[in-house]
């Protein structure tokens, strides 16, 4: 079944230091980005660990191409840090381009090169890469019979496929994928959907940025899900299809801020969303007498106390109805 | 920063603009000199012996070097100079550019040093090449062609001392390209700066002179003194302080912005 040639095998020492297992690929903690007055991201927290693809889903304008941009060095965080392979990024960029591949939204590559000239151009620039891979690569994604051809003259799945042969090159220990199938028709789409859990086998930590539910979840180990710069939930596909459980707290506007530091407290809930005048609460359903009580308690009288039951997909639904783009 | 210089060339080396633009200055450069072989043919009572002197390499450190490299090679490297950058942001290659380097100034000193080498080689090949133009003109005319290997090394010094004098155009050029994450941007600017300059400056000279001493300290001005082309040519030290000054100048913006922002396009 795994039949691909092993790209993997030929990685030079100093680059692709996968191999290390010791803690996450990536960690984000607490990363926040602002543009002026506009909160892109907000606090948010998240692992990848080596050998799993993370899907990071959310409607567009959620944030997660600033969260991508800042993993990479190209945004600088306002708050919060982005840590790889144990290295903290501010200061230390070169860890980036060692550890790190990425298509960031669409795949940009040199129009007037080839597609193996681009990789050679990319190869070169990190530099430890033997000649080989090259060609490896373009075979692993099926280029390499249109590898001398100028990558303008690409179908726009062949450009998504270079994107995923140039993330490989330095056999990065995170690989990031931000809306691979962009564009794609269905076959496309299918194509990269194989070469995903590939890369996981590989031993690489995937972080698959995307804004379509059925993208991220047939591929993905665990799931964060965003909006509006937040992380809305987080956890193991088949965890959240099983819980999918919310509850909707409704309260004035005054008590917000209490209602929100309690709910934080109470055991039994993982996750507190404040928007406007909702409160969204990751638990299970069951809970919604106890909230009650500890509101009440508080001196703090919800309006309305909705359980929600979903699937993944219908929590996502809500949550990109919930937001405008 | 080597392995980003020899990407850097790599990428140039594929790109047929790299020699286009080449060949559209020895084209150029053809044109003027050819008109004026011609010129000197057909009509050889025209200016008698001066004109028919200065197809040959009596001229060539001068006119020939000026017109081909301080003027076509300065055209052409303030696009090679602004699509350094503005190229990266039209093909949306910047962001995988900054994400696969390992320091952003390492990324910006290669592109420069890479710029460099690509205008020497450049203005050194021009002017070897317009230096065969004149040996065929001087064979048209039927004038001895007058070459010596010292007339040859006084273009070729004179061909990179021009060059050095573009440095504060160039510069501008990598700069608003950058700053304005455009390549139009950078060839609009450097090429309207080196255009209106001078213009701008005679006008003022009108209101007063505190202006004709402010245009001492312009680019043009002391460019033009490396062409023979401004009155004066003494204190060229000092126009060498101001084209540096210039240069060094444009190069510190283009990285203070570069190395601060935020890459969110390109
Ligand atoms: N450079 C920027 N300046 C101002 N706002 C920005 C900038 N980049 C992104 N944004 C805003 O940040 C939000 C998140 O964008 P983005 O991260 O691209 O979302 P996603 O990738 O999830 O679709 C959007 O509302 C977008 O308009
Ligand atoms: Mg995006």
């Amino acid at each position: 079944m795994n039949t691909h040639p092993p790209v993997t095998a030929t990685a030079p020492a100093g680059i692709g230091k996968r191999g290390n297992g010791n803690g996450p690929v990536l960690q984000l903690e607490n990363l926040t980005k602002k543009f002026g007055d506009f909160t892109a991201v907000s606090h948010l927290s998240l692992l990848v660990q080596q050998g799993e693809v993370v899907g990071f889903l959310g409607p567009n304008g959620a944030g997660k191409s600033t969260t991508v941009g800042m993993v990479l060095g190209l945004i600088r965080p306002t708050e919060g840090s982005v840590t790889i392979m144990g290295t903290e990024l501010p200061g230390n960029q070169h860890i980036v381009p060692e550890n790190v591949g990425a298509i960031i939204e669409n795949p940009a590559f040199y129009p007037y090169m080839s597609g193996r000239d681009n990789l050679v151009a990319h190869a070169r620039m990190v530099g430890g890469v033997p000649a080989s891979r090259v060609d490896d690569l373009l075979k692993l994604v099926n280029l390499n019979e249109r590898g001398k051809d100028k990558y303008k003259s690409y179908s726009l799945g062949m450009k998504q496929r270079l994107g995923i042969a140039s993330t490989l090159l330095t056999d990065p220990a995170l690989v990031i994928l931000d809306e691979p199938t962009n564009g794609l028709d269905p076959a496309g789409q299918r194509e990269i959907r194989e070469i995903i859990p590939r890369l996981a086998q590989d031993g690489h930590g995937v972080l698959l940025a995307s804004h379509m539910l059925h993208e991220v979840e047939q591929v993905s180990d665990r799931v964060a899900i965003v909006r509006r710069g937040e992380l809305v939930t987080e956890g193991g596909v088949d965890e959240l299809l099983k819980r999918g459980g919310y509850i909707e707290v409704k309260i004035a506007p005054e008590y917000m801020d209490e209602a929100r530091n309690l709910l934080h407290r109470m055991p039994g809930i993982e996750q507190v969303t404040v928007s406007d005048q909702l409160i969204t609460v990751v638990a299970d359903p069951e809970l919604g007498a106890d909230i009650n009580r500890a509101l009440v308690g508080a001196g703090i009288y919800a309006s309305q106390i909705s359980p929600r039951r979903s699937s993944l997909e219908s929590l996502f639904l809500d949550i990109t109805e919930g937001s405008t783009v | 920063m080597f392995n980003l210089f020899s990407s850097e060339l790599f990428r140039m080396r594929k790109r047929a603009q790299s020699l286009m633009l080449f060949l559209i200055a020895v084209v150029l450069s053809g044109l003027v000199y050819g008109g004026f072989v011609i010129a000197t043919k057909i009509n050889p009572e025209a200016e008698g012996r001066r004109m028919r002197h200065a197809v040959t390499f009596e001229e060539y450190a001068e006119f020939g070097i000026v017109m081909s490299v301080g003027f076509f090679a300065g055209i052409m490297l303030i696009i090679v100079a602004a699509g350094m950058m503005g190229n990266e942001f039209s093909w949306n290659t910047l962001r995988p550019l900054v994400a696969r380097s390992r320091s952003r100034v390492g990324l910006l000193t290669a592109k420069l040093i890479a710029l460099g080498l690509y205008s020497i080689v450049f203005v050194i090949s021009l002017a070897l090449v317009v230096a065969g133009f004149f040996f065929i003109g001087s064979w048209v005319v039927g004038e001895p062609s007058g070459f010596s290997i010292s007339i040859l090394g006084d273009g070729l010094q004179s061909a990179l001392q021009m060059l050095f004098s573009n440095l504060p155009y160039l510069t501008m050029a990598f700069m608003l390209a950058t700053v304005f994450k455009s390549n139009a941007a950078g060839i609009a600017g450097a090429l309207g700066v080196t255009f209106i300059e001078t213009p701008v400056f005679q006008l003022l000279g009108l209101a007063g002179d505190v202006f004709k001493d402010a245009e001492k300290w312009g680019i043009a001005y002391n460019v033009n003194k490396f062409a023979g082309m401004t009155g004066e040519v003494d204190n060229m030290t000092r126009s060498v302080i101001v084209v540096v000054a210039y240069s060094v100048a444009f190069i510190a913006v283009t990285y203070a912005v570069f190395l601060r922002r935020d890459v969110t396009s390109g």
